[in-house]
């Protein structure tokens, strides 16, 4: 508590909170938003990091990937309660700061918990600082309660933040898309359309050529709303991301291909998709070339940041929830500016369903790789259809069970607290 | 006298009957007796009238009517007789016939006791004894006089009508009425009924040295006292009943005079000189006054206060050399010539077909021969047998025969209304290692003055300051290493320490520059390094405390004392550039490098107490009420300077570059406590006591802790039942229960602590992220120690003692890390989970005053067993410590057994291993000249589950046992001590010097018995081997059953051998004493242990016990001595 007394200090374990997210969207968080679903598959033999059974739905609760979601999640939703706990008796170089800095901590314990929640469901809510032996008895906290938490945490963070701009930390709208995201989860379109419709009315952001979309030279252009930050030769190569050695083809950069697109998602590219050139064919196996090499020896020390949410995204979003909302035409508007910064006709969807359906196989088109889809399928309420559907398809004899919609608890919590595990594990 | 003798019954008076005044009576007494009266004329009113109707046969019949009439009191003393008035109204009269008896009392020695004290029997008149022995007391003429001297028996003297006697005193050899200081207060030996050991001044000084602690060793049961200091002046390692922790530290508490001072504290700061007694407190229903801070043992320790009206000065001189006892046992440099080309050899047949031993140095190369391959040219003389050559012995350039000086004066006496003492030591020593040594100087002043009838106030206050030259236990390059440890061994015996053609006087690069092309040895000089550089430490310190006491009825005294502790280290190191860096010469050098540190430590003690003794018939009661608060804060700095421009300025000022450090830390505890001490009739003796400590370092949910004691005795031998023998003259059984707790749990530890390096980068630019990583644990207590203390006390013929103690510890609450539930942002979470126990007896015998013509023989003895066992780690199975896992400590094993492979035979041939690898698979190694491993399990595949326990360092027995002879003048004293049942593992034996790695010297033990097929089939160690360790051979570097080594000694620890001057020749010198000795420390160890010194074994971490690294021989210190005392 006697480390508290400075700005200097909070502003550290401010960054730690940021590092965290680091942590998180380095790999595992990618892999369980693609590797579940539809959309990608574990090519390289033995160089999963035991990611694996994400792709049979053989995960179980003592699965690593459980576990360190789960750990980095909370360690840095502590971080944030840390900083929440003593930043009010701590005087800083200016209050505005202050209050910035407040809601950057609510929008990373708001934006935590969203994906909590979309993991493992009911999840213990923990919004102060204590011994952690006290934490044995702890329970799992409805899932409702922590939606709520949520809400307020992002409408505080939409108050708190400034609109502008500022290098690697979230602003008002890139709150305003996370909560957006969360509303749509909870299906309350209504809300969410209104959030999303702030942002693409404010014109802060537009859609960028596809070549200029991705790469470290490309970083903060004007479709970036929040990005998790990862940077090259810095700090003793500790700050760089593994997404080119994990999820590219294997080759002298030292890639592993953990991370291949299925064929069936490939296909699903119209020929002259400028998006088709993110993907590379090797030997058959198609790989998403949406990261740069490490410029140095090591393998883990790219430098691509990663998009949480990109302005495409919002789009595609934002026509998501207008088609729920039944105004079709507009949906078809926001969808077809995503179509056609790819070289993509208007699309010729019409009737709600249908628009659902265009604005679904957009998203994979558009995200694949990013780490979305998995969560998509859940968020719709699709994933048991379609991945029991592709299963069959693929002649593979697994069938996706509605337990596994949701991942089970780590089990060494389950042992030592009062929580309860999830059924079916 | 006759008159004297006369009592009042005997004395004959004749009145004619008539009226009389009180005068004429009196004036008719006089006249016709001895007597003469004495009285205030303002009490007796001698005018009033008398009339006398009776005859008096005796004064005594007339004296008894004039008091019962005129209420008269009538004191005879001698030949006067006191009237006073009796101011109540009594029915009876009052004569009280009393004798003026003057004496002298004695010790032993037909010397004169000072302070004896003198009671008359049923009363509570009495007196003491003065200076020199002599008393005057007024007592009945039938009294008996009992006469009593703290460790003498109580002498019962009939009075009879003497007026003059000679009282004798003998020493009480069962010491019961010894005071014991107990904490807060003081008993008797007879009645505490825990376990507390006691060393009075004569017993410590029968050990030469600097340090009391020294003085303990091998003397009192249940305290180990590991003989593991470095440097002069460093302390060392005390352990009572067993190892009180697993993770934490456990150090006793040491309580100089009252004051409680840090665990852990340098011990240097006491001179010996000026400690009166050293009383043990071992059980916890003794130590338990002292709370949180006693489990592992509380030494109270106790100043030399002043005594006797005269001035007394008392001088103390000793002079000595000190010399190393132990010993490497290194190659010379011949045997080093044959076992370095064994080992270069070895590595060149295993490692090229068709190759031998006797190629050139070109045919080695044209096979492809390593470097390490090659047989070191300057040897070829050494192994051509040329006698003359250079055969350096290291071991003796690093040690050396240190002088030693002590001398100390004391000054003390007391008047009417204070005493007081003060003194003054100093200690010159130069250590047995080079650059090693001390300059300390110490006092102490002791001052208590009686303020009126109600007051008391006094002071103690202890001084030390002390310059030391020290050697790094370390093994870093830069500054001066440990030139005892490793970098002796890897100094070759063809190189010399010195160079005459150098301009220092050192041969800094010989080795370097020969080995060079061998990628042999590169060791820089290490006695040239420790010269040229310097490392420097000056000490300050000062303790003490006031008090102002306040006795408003008689014994119940109120006091309040303020204490307070300074203290200061500066040390200081420079590195010069001639000096630093394994394998380089001084042109290859980084830059010279100088550090300088500094830390303050202040401590402010406040207690008030209330203390009330009372008898209630037989009951006696002492209840002691008490507050205590004690603050103490630490901070230090640290200063390390890069690139000095020369080596002229060796101070932080003098460099271009500096870098710093700083900490800070601080804890409070505030006391609350309270005791009841009971007996009744001296054969039942009761105490209770209760103490509640809040404590900073206490988790903020766990603040306070209550620590609770009871204990019981009973003298059997006081009963009425008990039958009168001269055989069993003593038996007292005791019982106690008691509560401590061990609160070095650091100062911080319930907080969370921050971690840096959670760095971001912000759009590509990095910012510095830190967070909380260890978790907060608000509930974070102290270490419990709950024990039993049994304990029987018997005494026989009056001379001999013996006490045995069997008593269980169990501790609880140990700190250990428990992994918590992760949500919390932790993984982890210091708990007092753990559970421990140590088990065990002590037997103490003693016995004295056996005489045998003029000599007197006096014995002690004492045994001590411990029994360690690990109840529950908390969940985990097991704890590892140290690197491949060399010590485990695992639940129901003793704590930190040493972990590793049982070696059951050594692979000699290639049909050897052939007939092995058919038999066993091996995850390590099976080559010629491998061990051969124990497959523990017997699954036939070696590996690392088939390492055993090799057995711990805590020794299963210690034991001491001494003797003290007298006669005439000559005193002579034998002290031993040792241990059983102890193992450890010791880094200079196991990695360098019976590695056969060729690469360091080699002992004898290792030179003798490694195999080779042609001159050593037998040899039944691995071969050396320079280059090219096999798996198998690396791992036998760490525990083995070859290597852990049997750590059990016994130690002649002291001789001396005074004289006491005669009184005639003393009163020609107007000396009140004399004594000169000659004195012996460590003359001889009998041990099979290979290595510098057996009880280097405490790194300071509880869980790899029996570790030894760097640590020095125990020096060897024959001495001359003389003690003066003048009046």
């Amino acid at each position: 508590e006697n480390y508290y007394s400075t700005q200097e200090n909070v502003e550290s374990t401010v960054t730690a909170t940021y590092n965290e997210l680091q942590a998180l969207y380095d790999y595992y968080m990618i892999l369980w938003g693609e590797i579940p679903s539809d959309n990608a598959y574990i090519q390289a033999p033995n160089s999963n990091g035991g990611a694996r059974p994400l792709e049979d739905f053989s995960w179980t609760s003592t699965s690593g990937f459980v576990g360190s979601i789960w750990e980095n999640s909370y360690e840095g939703i502590f971080y944030a309660n840390t900083v929440l706990s003593v930043i009010d008796d701590v005087l800083y170089d200016s209050e505005s700061l202050k209050n910035i800095r407040i809601g950057e901590m609510k929008f990373i314990r708001g934006f935590l918990y969203d994906n909590l929640t979309t993991i493992y469901g009911d999840v213990p809510l923990v919004l102060t600082i204590d011994d952690p032996t006290y934490a044995f008895d702890d329970a799992r906290t409805p899932k409702t309660e922590i939606y709520a938490q949520i809400e307020t945490d992002l409408l505080d963070a939409i108050e708190l933040l400034p609109s502008s701009n500022s290098a690697g930390r979230p602003n008002a709208y890139a709150a305003r898309a996370i909560l957006a995201k969360h509303y749509m989860k909870t299906r309350d379109f209504d809300k969410a359309e209104a959030q999303l419709q702030i942002i693409v009315s404010s014109g802060k952001y537009s859609l960028v050529d596809i070549d200029a979309l991705f790469g470290v030279e490309n970083e903060g252009n004007d479709e970036d709303v929040f990005s998790i930050q990862y940077a090259s030769n810095l700090d003793g190569m500790s700050e760089g991301s593994e997404y080119y050695y994990m999820f590219t083809q294997p080759d002298d950069q030292g890639g592993l291909g953990a991370m291949a697109m299925e064929s069936s998602l490939y296909e699903l590219y119209a020929a002259d998709d400028l998006r088709k050139g993110l993907v590379t064919e090797s030997s058959n196996v198609y790989y998403i070339n949406k990261w740069t090499p490490s410029p140095n020896n090591s393998t883990d020390d790219g430098g691509d940041n990663h998009f949480v949410v990109r302005y495409a995204d919002v789009l595609l979003l934002y026509a998501e929830c207008l088609n729920e909302n039944n105004k079709i035409a507009a949906a078809a508007t926001y969808l077809n500016m995503v179509r056609n910064r790819a070289n993509l006709d208007d699309t010729t969807a019409s009737g709600q369903s249908d628009m659902r359906s265009a604005i679904a196989m957009e998203r994979r088109l558009e995200l694949a790789g990013e780490g979305h889809r998995w969560f998509d399928l859940l968020r719709t309420g699709k994933a048991l259809e379609t991945m029991n559907a592709f299963f069959q398809n693929d002649g593979s004899k697994i069938t996706v069970e509605a337990y596994r919609l949701l991942s089970p608890l780590p089990q060494a919590e389950v042992d030592i607290t009062k929580m309860e595990q999830n059924p079916g594990y | 006298n006759g008159a004297n003798a006369q009592s009042l019954r005997s004395t004959e008076i004749s009145l004619e009957r008539g009226s009389y005044t009180v005068r004429n009576i009196l004036n008719n007494v006089e006249d016709q007796t001895d007597f003469n009266f004495t009285y205030y004329e303002s009490e007796v009113d001698l005018g009033a009238a008398y009339s006398i109707d009776r005859t008096y046969d005796s004064l005594f019949d007339l004296l008894y009517d004039l008091s019962l009439e005129k209420h008269f009191r009538f004191n005879r003393i001698n030949k006067s007789i006191a009237i006073s008035k009796i101011q109540q109204k009594k029915k009876e009269p009052e004569i009280v016939e009393q004798l003026q008896v003057s004496g002298v009392v004695l010790d032993e020695n037909g010397q004169p006791l000072p302070g004896a004290t003198i009671v008359a029997k049923g009363s509570s008149i009495g007196t003491t004894t003065d200076f020199d022995g002599n008393f005057e007391v007024a007592v009945n003429s039938d009294a008996t006089l009992l006469v009593s001297y703290i460790g003498y028996l109580t002498k019962e003297v009939p009075v009879n009508g003497q007026t003059s006697m000679t009282i004798s005193l003998q020493l009480d050899t069962q010491k019961l009425q010894e005071v014991v200081v107990i904490g807060y207060g003081t008993s008797s030996k007879e009645k505490i009924s825990g376990a507390v050991t006691s060393m009075d001044q004569e017993e410590i000084q029968q050990y030469s040295n600097a340090n009391f602690d020294q003085a303990i060793v091998g003397k009192l049961a249940g305290v180990n006292i590991l003989t593991n200091a470095r440097n002069p002046g460093d302390g060392n390692t005390i352990t009572i009943r067993g190892a009180g922790s697993i993770t934490r530290d456990a150090n006793p508490l040491v309580v100089v005079d009252g004051f409680p001072l840090a665990e852990g504290s340098s011990l240097n700061v006491i001179n010996p000189n000026d400690i009166a007694s050293i009383d043990v407190i071992k059980d916890a229903a003794s130590a338990a006054i002292y709370g949180s801070r006693a489990a592992n043992g509380v030494i109270m320790i106790t100043t030399k206060k002043g005594k006797g009206k005269k001035l007394t000065v008392e001088l103390r001189s000793v002079m000595g050399l000190q010399e190393k006892t132990g010993s490497y046992d290194l190659l010379n440099a011949y045997d080093a010539a044959k076992f370095f080309r064994d080992g270069r050899n070895n590595a060149y047949l295993k490692n090229h077909g068709n190759v031998g031993v006797n190629d050139s140095e070109e045919q080695r190369i044209a096979n492809g021969a390593n470097v390490r391959e090659l047989i070191l040219d300057y040897t070829v003389p050494y192994l051509n047998n040329e006698p003359g050559l250079t055969d350096f012995d290291w071991e003796d350039a690093v040690y050396r025969t240190g002088l030693v000086q002590n001398h100390y004066v004391n000054i003390s006496g007391s008047t009417e209304a204070t005493n007081y003492a003060a003194s003054l030591g100093y200690t010159n020593e130069e250590g047995i290692v080079i650059t090693a040594d001390q300059k300390r100087y110490t006092t102490n002043l002791k001052l208590n003055t009686k303020l009126g009838k109600y007051f008391k106030f006094g002071i103690n206050l202890n001084g030390y300051y002390a310059e030391r030259g020290l050697t790094n236990g370390g093994n870093g390059y830069r500054f001066p290493i440990d030139p005892a440890g490793r970098a002796m061994v890897y100094m070759f015996p063809f190189f010399s320490a010195y160079d005459d053609t150098n301009p220092t006087g050192y041969n800094i690069e010989a080795q370097i520059l020969a080995n060079r092309p061998y990628n042999a040895n590169m060791q820089e000089n290490p006695v040239a390094m420790s010269e040229l550089s310097k490392y420097d430490r000056r000490e300050f310190r000062t303790f003490g405390n006031t008090y102002l006491s306040f006795e408003p009825i008689d014994n119940l005294v109120l006091k309040t004392s303020l204490g307070y502790l300074l203290e200061s280290k500066f040390t200081d190191q420079y590195a010069p550039m001639l000096t630093g860096s394994y394998r380089r010469l001084i042109s290859e050098r980084d830059s010279n490098q100088g550090s300088e540190s500094r830390s303050d430590q202040g401590d402010i003690l406040v207690e008030n107490t209330a203390n009330y003794t009372f008898d209630i018939g037989k009951h006696s009661f002492n209840a002691l009420l008490g507050q205590s608060f004690q603050k103490s804060s630490y901070t230090s700095l640290s200063v390390n300077g890069y690139d000095f421009p020369n080596d002229i300025i060796q101070n932080i000022d003098g460099s271009t570059e500096q870098t710093a450090s700083a900490s800070r830390s601080k804890w409070t505890q505030l006391s609350y406590f309270g005791r009841i001490l009971y007996d009744y009739d001296d054969r039942y003796f009761l105490s209770g006591s209760i103490r509640t400590d809040g404590s900073s370092r206490f988790g903020k949910d766990n603040r306070y802790g209550t620590f609770s004691s009871f204990s019981a005795g009973w003298v059997l031998s006081n009963e009425s039942f008990f039958p009168e023998n001269d055989i069993l003259t003593y038996a007292k059984l005791r019982y106690s229960w008691g509560q401590t707790g061990n609160n070095q749990i650091g100062n911080y530890a319930q907080y969370a602590s921050i971690s840096t390096g959670r760095d971001y980068p912000y759009d590509g630019t990095l910012s510095p992220g830190a967070a909380p990583s260890s978790a907060p644990s608000y509930s974070l207590g102290w270490e419990t120690n709950t024990s039993n203390n049994f304990g029987v006390d018997l005494g026989f013929f009056n001379k001999i003692n013996l006490g045995v103690d069997y008593y269980i510890a169990d501790i609880s609450d140990l700190l250990l890390d428990r992994p918590v539930p992760k949500h919390t942002g932790f993984n982890s979470s210091l708990q007092n989970i753990g559970e421990m126990r140590n088990k065990g007896w002590e037997f103490e015998l003693n016995g004295s005053n056996f005489n045998i013509g003029g000599l007197s023989l006096g014995f002690n003895a004492n045994l001590t067993t411990n029994e360690n066992e690990i109840i529950s780690l908390g969940g985990a199975d097991e704890l590892y410590e140290g690197g491949n896992q060399r010590f485990i400590t695992r639940e129901g094993e003793s704590l930190a057994n040493l972990y590793g492979y049982k070696i059951i035979g050594l692979l000699k041939s290639e049909e050897e291993v052939a007939e092995y690898k058919s038999r066993k698979n091996t995850t390590l190694s099976a080559e010629v000249g491998d061990y051969i491993f124990q497959d523990t399990d017997g699954n036939d595949i070696i590996d690392a589950d088939d390492r055993v326990l090799l057995g711990d360092y805590n020794p299963e027995v210690t034991y001491g046992f001494g003797i003290d002879l007298a006669y005439k003048g000559f005193d002579l004293n034998l002290n031993f001590n040792g241990t059983m049942g102890r193992v450890a593992y010791d880094l200079m034996t196991s990695n360098y010097l019976e590695y056969g790695e060729a690469f360091t010297n080699t002992n004898y033990n290792y030179f003798n018995n490694y195999w080779d097929p042609v001159s050593n089939p037998e040899g039944y160690l691995a071969p050396p081997d320079a280059y090219g360790n096999t798996a198998t051979r690396k791992a036998s570097r760490n525990p083995t059953s070859y290597n852990v080594l049997d750590a059990d000694y016994l130690r002649l620890r002291s001789v001396q051998l005074g004289y006491n001057l005669p009184s005639g020749v003393l009163d020609q010198f107007h000396l009140q004493a004399m004594r000169v000795y000659v004195s012996a420390n460590n003359l001889h160890t009998w041990t099979k242990y290979r290595g510098m010194n057996p009880d280097g074994g405490y790194t300071g971490n509880p869980l790899d016990r029996g570790y030894i690294q760097g640590t020095t021989s125990v020096p060897r210190l024959i001495s001359v001595g003389i003690n003066l005392t003048l009046q």
